[in-house]
C-alpha cells in the first residue's frame, strides 16, 4: 500500500460491544448492520472524525498488540483496511 | 365489551357477510369480511374468546375474502382484500382460511413500523418473556404451541412487537399456524390442543392454525419485558441441548429475521441493542416435546446451569 494513502470512515457509526470476540457495528451511511472481530472494531475506532494513514494506524494500534504480534502488525492492518473497504465502512482517500 | 363466543351462529354469519366483524386483536383491530363458510368456522373456534370491538372504533385492516364472479366460483377461487384492493393472486378455495391468517400477518409485516418487529414467536411465563426467532421450518411455531399447551402464555406466533421506548414487547396473540407433521406432533402432545380448518395442498404443504389464547391472561394488552431469546431448532438427529450464544451473533440474526430492522435506521439499531443487552441468548436444539418445553421452564424458573 502506497506511503501516503489514507483512510477515513463514510459516518460516524455506532458500536454494539458486550465485550465478546465479535462486536456490532452500524454504519448510519450504508444503514448496513456488520459483524467484525472484536481486532477491526478496535481499528475502527482510531478512525473517530480523523483521516488516518497505514503509519500512523500502526503507530496508534501498536500498544495494544502483544510484543510478540507487532512484526505482523502492519499486515494485519493492511488485511482489515481492505475489508472495511469492501464493505463500503472506510473510504480510501 | 362483547366476546365472540356471545354471537349466535347467526349473528356471527351476518356480521361477517355484511359490514364485516371488528376484532380486537393485540394492538389492531381487525374488520373481517367474509361469506364462506370455512371463514366462519375457523373464526368461530380459534377467535371464540377474543372481544368484538365497537363499530365506530378506528380499524387498522381492514380485510375480506370474497369469491366475486362466475369465473371464480368455476375455478374455486377466491381474493383476499386489504382496504378494498387485492395484493395476491387468486387463492384456491381449499387454502382459503390458511390464506386469511397469512393475510392477517401481511397486514402487521408490510405496516405497523411503530414498533421493530421481529419474524419469531414470543411466549411468557410469570410475566417474562422470552423471544424466538427462527427461519421457516426450524420449529419455533411447534415449539410455541406446545408451551401455549403447557400453561405459558403465547404472545405470538410470527411477529415479535418491540416498542422502541420501553424495549418491551407487546402481545399480539392469535392462533398458531402449523405445517404438516407438526399438526400430529401437537395433536399427540396434548389433548387440549383446538384446530381451526385444514387447509391442503398449499405452498408451505397441509396447514392448520391452533387457538392460542389458552392462558388466562392472553387478552391483556401490556407490554412485558423481556427476559431471554432463543433460536430454536428441530433436529431429529442432534444432541439436545440449551446452551448460551453470544449477543452479537444473537443481535445480527434477530435483525436479519426483522420485518423493518433495516428501515427503522438508528432507531432500529438502538432497540436491537438495547434488547440484546437485557437479554440472556440461547440455542435450543430439541427434538422431544417434553424435553424442550421443560428446558424452556429452566429459563424462567431460574434453574438453567443449575
Amino acid at each position: 500500500m502506497a506511503v501516503r494513502m489514507k483512510w477515513r470512515t463514510e459516518s460516524e457509526g455506532r458500536f454494539y460491544d458486550p465485550g465478546e470476540t465479535t462486536v456490532i457495528y452500524y454504519n448510519t451511511h450504508s444503514g448496513d448492520t456488520h459483524l467484525l472481530t472484536a481486532f477491526a472494531a478496535h481499528v475502527l475506532r482510531e478512525f473517530h472524525a480523523e483521516s488516518l494513514s497505514l503509519a500512523s494506524l500502526v503507530s496508534r494500534v501498536t500498544p495494544v498488540v502483544e510484543a510478540g504480534q507487532a512484526s505482523d502488525l502492519q499486515e494485519a492492518l493492511e488485511g482489515v483496511l481492505s475489508e472495511l473497504v469492501a464493505m463500503d465502512i472506510l473510504k480510501q482517500e | 365489551m362483547t366476546i365472540l363466543r356471545q354471537l349466535s351462529q347467526d349473528e356471527l354469519s351476518t356480521r361477517l357477510s355484511a359490514d364485516g366483524l371488528p376484532l380486537r386483536i393485540g394492538p389492531y383491530v381487525y374488520r373481517i369480511r367474509s361469506k364462506l363458510r370455512t371463514i366462519e368456522d375457523g373464526i368461530r373456534t380459534l377467535y371464540s374468546d377474543f372481544e368484538i370491538a365497537n363499530n365506530d372504533d378506528f380499524v387498522d385492516y381492514d380485510i375480506a375474502l370474497q369469491q366475486k364472479g362466475l369465473r371464480q366460483h368455476i375455478h374455486h377461487q377466491l381474493e383476499f382484500l386489504f382496504d378494498g384492493t387485492t395484493p395476491f393472486n387468486l387463492i384456491p378455495l381449499g387454502q382459503a382460511y390458511a390464506f386469511l391468517e397469512w393475510g392477517m400477518n401481511w397486514c402487521v409485516s408490510i405496516h405497523a413500523n411503530e414498533y421493530l418487529k421481529l419474524h419469531a414467536a414470543a411466549v411468557a411465563r410469570n410475566d417474562s418473556a422470552i423471544i424466538m426467532p427462527g427461519v421457516p421450518g426450524a420449529g419455533k411455531s411447534t415449539l410455541c404451541a406446545a408451551l401455549g399447551l403447557s400453561d405459558w402464555r403465547v404472545l405470538s406466533d410470527e411477529h415479535a412487537l418491540i416498542e422502541p421506548d420501553s424495549g418491551k414487547i407487546v402481545p399480539l396473540c392469535r392462533p398458531v399456524s402449523l405445517k404438516n407433521d407438526s399438526i400430529g406432533v401437537i395433536k399427540s402432545f396434548s389433548a387440549k390442543a383446538c384446530f381451526g380448518p385444514v387447509s391442503e395442498e398449499t405452498h408451505k404443504g397441509r396447514v392448520a392454525h391452533m387457538k392460542a389464547d389458552l392462558h388466562s391472561q392472553s387478552h391483556q394488552n401490556q407490554p412485558l419485558s423481556t427476559a431471554a431469546m432463543v433460536f430454536p431448532r428441530y433436529s431429529p438427529d442432534d444432541p439436545q441441548g440449551l446452551s448460551k450464544r453470544r449477543r452479537t451473533d444473537s443481535f445480527l440474526l434477530a435483525a436479519y429475521h426483522s420485518f423493518n430492522y433495516s428501515l427503522l435506521g438508528d432507531t432500529g439499531f438502538n432497540v436491537m441493542k438495547n434488547l440484546i443487552e437485557e437479554v440472556e441468548c440461547f440455542d435450543l436444539v430439541y427434538r422431544d416435546m417434553d424435553w424442550a418445553v421443560d428446558a424452556m421452564n429452566t429459563l424462567v424458573e431460574g434453574r438453567h446451569g443449575a
